[in-house]
């Protein structure tokens, strides 16, 4: 069952250059993905790639220019203010720097009873509380300390923990573990898969890491300058990627496992390709195999169940 | 290539900083070598006093700092403050992570670079065509026009080739490269440590190299160094280390890598800890799924095994 879907998204910034001149910056164009109950779907890309503004649009924390979010069958657009907050309320996000989402001067019970207070919550509050300090794998203890007291890995606990209290059916993970060691990054990581097999959970993990997006993803996302380019199940996108750019992002990963089975030119970077290029492919200019129907005509995403938006995949 | 010419050496490096009435050891007696031609990695969490050794290789570090630090034949330890300074940049430089805080936000590319050309002693013309060549050499397109840039003109990658330019400038024989695509995304990262492979390969640079990430390790480099808490827990070949990691910490640490299958992960228990107060005897005995007796009141001497030095009591038999 389908529980969130985004159809045709689209969202340009303006970049103010100086007083007179501004560009427009199309962070996410033309994006549709539909998300699954109790799914993890992992979105991968480089940084400016729209991963994150996608998530927000996802959540409706920003207004796209084109397009809908339906969540559990509702049009997020075109809903009233109630039935947005009510849909709201059952989206929770998690973002990357603990530490900037924890309020450095209020203890962890009070950070947590915020989140409460804002949902409405009927019920004993302390119990509840309790409960979900302890599904993250604190101890009640916690509850009365400040963010600083705590280490990385245990503020980006308090800051699910914050996520689940009010009972969300979807959460938006951005970049949860990029700011973690890979120790404390492997505890959150299981804790993520342990809440969502108990609590029913469906995730949209977003990350640029990409081994840590195949180990807890179902289905997968590659993002390029705010285009879809590759979607499908995760084992058959890492394993099988068809297009350039998820084989050269698979083929740069430093890893002691994956095998480097895919081509190694590499050159360029995102910025370099930037604006101006936008009536073609936007991978063309850093694509080995790129032709002169690159450069005019923009691919579209087709495919059956391993989607991508390659002229020659 | 020399394969056993040593290049630097260090002996029992001791880095203590004071903070109030505490001392952090944060670097609590190292030792190893670095031959000529290799690229040795560091690889250990936060907080695990990998970026205190990095500094204080090449003595930038403001903690007190003991022991012996020998690059090409000459005790680093023992130079006074001017002959250090021309020795940083001529025998020995080093690369940061941030390349935008590296790099002087005011002042062009070309500049910045000649002006590691100039204070060495080189003619202004000398120093300009040596720059150029370099910014050449590390893959930079468009070289003169770049020589006129300022930083926030250039992209990330770009950014951190000017420093590594800045690094291999003198020809040094040892270039430490702390964490030095961190800061950089994925694909950006694979050419930057591809360039400093190539370099190291035609220069015949030795290289030390800083990392929390086993993968960079495992991608350019041929020998790797283990740190906990302050303390090399294990030295030798990576390829070696890798497929048979000896000491229970760089076990745990290959444990919690996600390897891209759906097989679960082994997260360690615990936290790094308190550098002020380490544990007694193994400061990795609290944490350690092998602990006995022995680990708690004991430290482990460093042991060598075949191409190995480990510091574990229960090294070959677990």
């Amino acid at each position: 069952m389908e529980l969130v879907k985004a159809e045709n998204l689209s969202k340009s910034y303006n970049i103010k250059l100086s007083l007179t001149k501004s560009i427009k910056v199309k962070a996410v164009e033309d994006v549709s993905i539909s998300i699954l109950k109790n799914e993890v779907f992992g979105l991968v890309g480089e940084s400016g790639s729209g991963k994150s503004t996608l998530g927000r649009l996802m959540l409706y924390m920003e207004r796209p220019d084109s397009g809908r979010i339906i969540f559990k069958g509702i049009d997020l657009s075109k809903a009233g203010r109630n039935e947005v907050k009510e849909a709201r309320r059952r989206m929770q996000v998690v973002f990357q720097n603990p530490d900037l989402s924890l309020d450095p001067r209020m203890k962890i019970y009070d950070t947590l009873k915020e989140a409460l207070d804002c949902c409405k919550y009927k019920g004993d509050f302390k119990e509840r509380i309790k409960t979900v300090i302890e599904d993250v794998g604190l101890s009640a203890d916690t509850l009365n300390m400040f963010p600083h007291q705590l280490s990385g890995g245990m503020k980006q606990r308090v800051a699910l923990a914050r996520a689940i209290l009010a009972e969300p059916e979807f959460i938006v993970l951005d970049e949860p573990t990029s700011a973690l060691d890979v120790s404390v990054q492997a505890q959150i990581l299981n804790l993520l898969i342990e809440l969502r097999k108990k609590l029913n959970y469906t995730y949209l993990f977003i990350s640029h890491n990409l081994s840590v997006v195949s180990y807890v993803s179902d289905r997968v996302g590659v993002m390029y300058l705010g285009k879809l380019l590759e979607l499908g199940e995760c084992d058959e996108v890492f394993n099988e990627p068809l297009h350039p750019y998820t084989k050269l992002l698979i083929s740069s990963v430093p890893t002691l496992y994956m095998a480097k089975k895919f081509f190694a030119q590499n050159h360029g970077c995102v910025t370099e390709n930037g604006d101006e290029n936008l009536s073609g492919c936007r991978f063309f200019k850093r694509c080995p195999y790129a032709k002169d129907v690159c450069r005019s005509r923009e691919p579209e995403l087709k495919g059956d169940r391993h989607k991508v938006a390659c002229h020659f995949a | 290539m020399h394969q056993n010419n040593v290049v630097a050496e260090v002996r029992d490096l001791k880095v203590h900083y004071s903070m109030g009435s505490r001392t952090i050891k944060a670097v609590d007696g190292i030792d190893f070598t670095v031959r000529e031609g290799d690229r040795f990695a560091i690889v250990g969490e936060s907080g695990s006093g990998k970026s205190t050794l990095g500094l204080s290789l090449i003595r930038l570090c403001p903690g007190k700092v003991s022991g012996q630090i020998i690059v090409d034949g000459v005790d680093l330890m023992k130079l006074s403050e001017e002959e250090i300074r021309k020795f940083r940049g001529s025998k020995i430089s080093i690369i940061f992570q941030e390349p935008s805080s590296a790099l002087n936000p005011v002042m062009k590319i070309g500049d910045q670079l000649m002006e590691v050309f100039t204070v060495h002693g080189y003619s202004k013309s000398e120093a300009y065509q040596r720059s150029l060549q370099l910014l050449k050499t590390v893959g930079i397109p468009e070289a003169e026009k770049r020589m006129q840039s300022y930083p926030h003109q250039l992209s990330g990658g770009m950014k951190q080739r000017v420093v590594i330019a800045m690094a291999i400038a003198l020809n040094p024989r040892l270039v430490i490269a702390d964490e030095p695509t961190s800061a950089l995304d994925v694909t950006i990262q694979a050419q930057i440590l591809n360039l400093l492979k190539n370099l190291a390969d035609s220069y015949g640079l030795s290289t030390v190299l800083i990392t929390h990430d086993m993968g960079v390790a495992a991608e350019i480099c041929n020998r790797i160094g283990i740190m906990y808490a302050g303390k090399m827990v294990e030295v030798g070949e990576l390829e070696s280390i890798f497929s048979n990691p000896m000491h229970p910490y760089t076990r745990a640490l290959m444990a919690c890598i996600p390897r891209g299958l759906k097989e679960h992960l082994k997260p360690l228990s615990g936290h790094v800890p308190d550098l002020s107060n380490p544990p007694e005897g193994c400061r990795f005995h609290p944490r350690c799924p092998y602990a006995k007796d022995i680990c708690a009141s004991v430290e482990p001497k460093p042991l060598k095994l075949d191409d190995r030095v480990v510091s574990c009591h229960r090294a070959g038999e677990i």
